[in-house]
């Protein structure tokens, strides 16, 4: 009885959430389209969530297209395929792991960081004054977030990508000592232009999810500056956790 | 005038508000006093819509807060102005900003008049213009407290809520905020609505007086028949007496 309670709890407590969430995604939908436009804070929010998370994508990119080009390099060595290193490089970072890293990358920093906010926000009633003075908090905070993170995931990935690649050029190259022009040429012959807007498309459903999920967190704070740790911690896992499932779900419709 | 029917609302299994009832006459101040967890900041929350209640009504003029769509809510909002316990300024704006905010959003006002009218609603509170490009952070306590009833009053608004403006203010900076409470009555003409559990605060600003008690009204009357008030829960409370027998902590 007890297990079946906890097991129940824990199935209520999911789709509370998944509906909370759901039901603030179409106010913003709703509230998005509607003028007016507050461009310069999409912009504002695009610098914080985008150009801000530059450095750790980069620097996550290289070392993981380096790390790739030296594990498929020693595996492939196995049945004498090592000058596929360079495709196995390029398919990895554009259809998997540049995007997936890059969405997990911004929903500790930049999804943290946006629950933080609006969360300290929430307890100090600066929300309740948005209300009161007759501005949505889903128009004026939520809708440039989501935004925001739809346009800049795909392109912090198009950066992920090519440094990722290039890592992998340098260790193939320069440590495992590969021919540098057949390295190129195996990267591009197998690479596919779909290879690389699957991976943006992917990016960009990341950033909205990552975006909405961090804002919703914010916004549902209670109870102090414990309650925006609790928002924080909350909206990182939760992210991480969206983007690592709706990433299954979105690569099958993609391959499929 | 502003009509609390019948108001029930619960947290949880918490019940917080069990069946207020209370009128707000026009152009007067009512000061509601009522001790921590009475549910006064639930109540002025419900007075403005920011919460709704499980039963009850609040009436604007009329108008039924609880039956508007989210289009009628925003448009009855805009005739108050609410100044918040803690200020709740926009840490992230300047304070000319914040005193303009509802300006900025709302009247498409190009920035140098707003910050006109920054600068007057600041001149009415005591501050001068040198506070105009700051940022809440480099203000005290009691200048962010007037920013805040700055911001309050910029749309020129029918009704003003206080809740709890002088708790954390030290007792000349109390006299200030009282004073100036007072002035802006006086100067606006506004309804006006304050939550606190400040005695001096309540009979300096108020009209009329009504005590929040575990959910319910339990008396009201003008400041003189508070203080003479023979009800033994609004002499405990007034006199500050926690052994009185009547008055439980909770």
């Amino acid at each position: 009885m007890g297990f079946a309670t906890t097991v129940g709890a824990v199935i209520l407590g999911v789709v509370t959430e998944v509906g909370a969430i759901s039901r603030y995604f179409f106010q913003a939908v709703r509230e998005g389209i509607r003028p007016p436009f507050r461009v310069r804070d999409i912009l504002r929010q695009m610098e914080a969530l985008g150009v801000n998370s530059m450095p750790v994508v980069l620097i996550t990119a290289i070392f993981t297209g380096m790390v790739l080009a030296l594990q498929s390099f020693t595996g492939f060595k196995r049945f004498n395929a090592e000058s596929l290193v360079g495709t196995v490089v390029a398919l990895s970072m554009t259809r998997e792991l540049g995007p997936v890293l890059t969405g997990l990358i911004c929903s500790g920093r930049a999804g943290a960081s946006i629950a933080a906010e609006l969360g300290t926000m929430k307890v100090t009633e600066q929300i309740d004054a948005l209300v009161t003075m007759g501005v949505s908090p889903v128009k004026y905070l939520m809708v440039p977030r989501i935004i925001a993170g739809v346009i800049m995931l795909p392109v912090l990935t198009v950066f992920s990508d090519v440094v990722g690649i290039g890592g992998g050029y340098l260790v193939g190259v320069h440590v495992l000592d590969a021919n540098p022009t057949v390295y190129i040429k195996r990267t591009f012959d197998y690479l596919e232009i779909s290879d690389v807007t699957g991976g943006l498309m992917k990016a960009a459903v990341f950033g909205g999810l990552l975006a909405l999920i961090s804002s919703y967190k914010g916004f549902v704070t209670e109870g102090g500056a414990e309650g925006v740790g609790r928002a924080t911690t909350g909206a990182v896992v939760l992210s991480s956790m969206a983007v690592l499932i709706s990433n299954y779900f979105l690569t099958s419709m993609i391959s499929g | 005038m502003i009509v609390v029917e019948d108001l029930y609302k619960s947290f949880g299994r918490k019940q917080v508000l069990e069946g207020v009832n209370l009128r707000v006459p026009k152009g007067e101040t009512t000061a509601i006093i009522g001790g921590s967890g009475s549910g006064k900041s639930v109540l002025i929350k419900h007075i403005i819509g920011l919460l709704f209640p499980d039963s009850g009504r609040v009436l604007v003029d009329g108008e039924d807060l609880c039956a508007l769509g989210a289009a009628d809510l925003v448009r009855v909002r805009r005739r108050f102005g609410m100044v918040f316990q803690g200020a709740a300024l926009f840490d992230s704006m300047p304070v000319w900003q914040n005193v303009g905010f509802a300006l900025l959003q709302h009247t498409g006002m190009p920035p140098d008049e707003v910050m006109e009218v920054a600068r007057e609603r600041l001149e009415w509170v005591g501050l001068s213009a040198d506070v105009l490009p700051r940022m809440p952070a480099e203000l005290s306590g009691g200048m962010r407290k007037r920013v805040g009833f700055a911001r309050a009053i910029a749309m020129d608004p029918e009704i003003l809520l206080y809740d709890e403006p002088t708790t954390g203010l030290d007792p000349v900076m109390s006299d200030v905020i009282n004073r100036l409470v007072r002035s802006l009555q006086e100067r606006l003409g506004v309804t006006s609505v304050l939550i606190t559990h400040d005695m001096v605060s309540a009979y300096h600003v108020a009209d009329h007086i009504a005590m929040l008690y575990q959910g319910r009204i339990v008396a009201t009357g003008t400041p003189d028949e508070i203080r003479s008030s023979q009800n033994q829960l609004v002499r405990q409370f007034i006199t500050g007496d926690s052994e009185g027998g009547a008055y439980q902590v909770r």
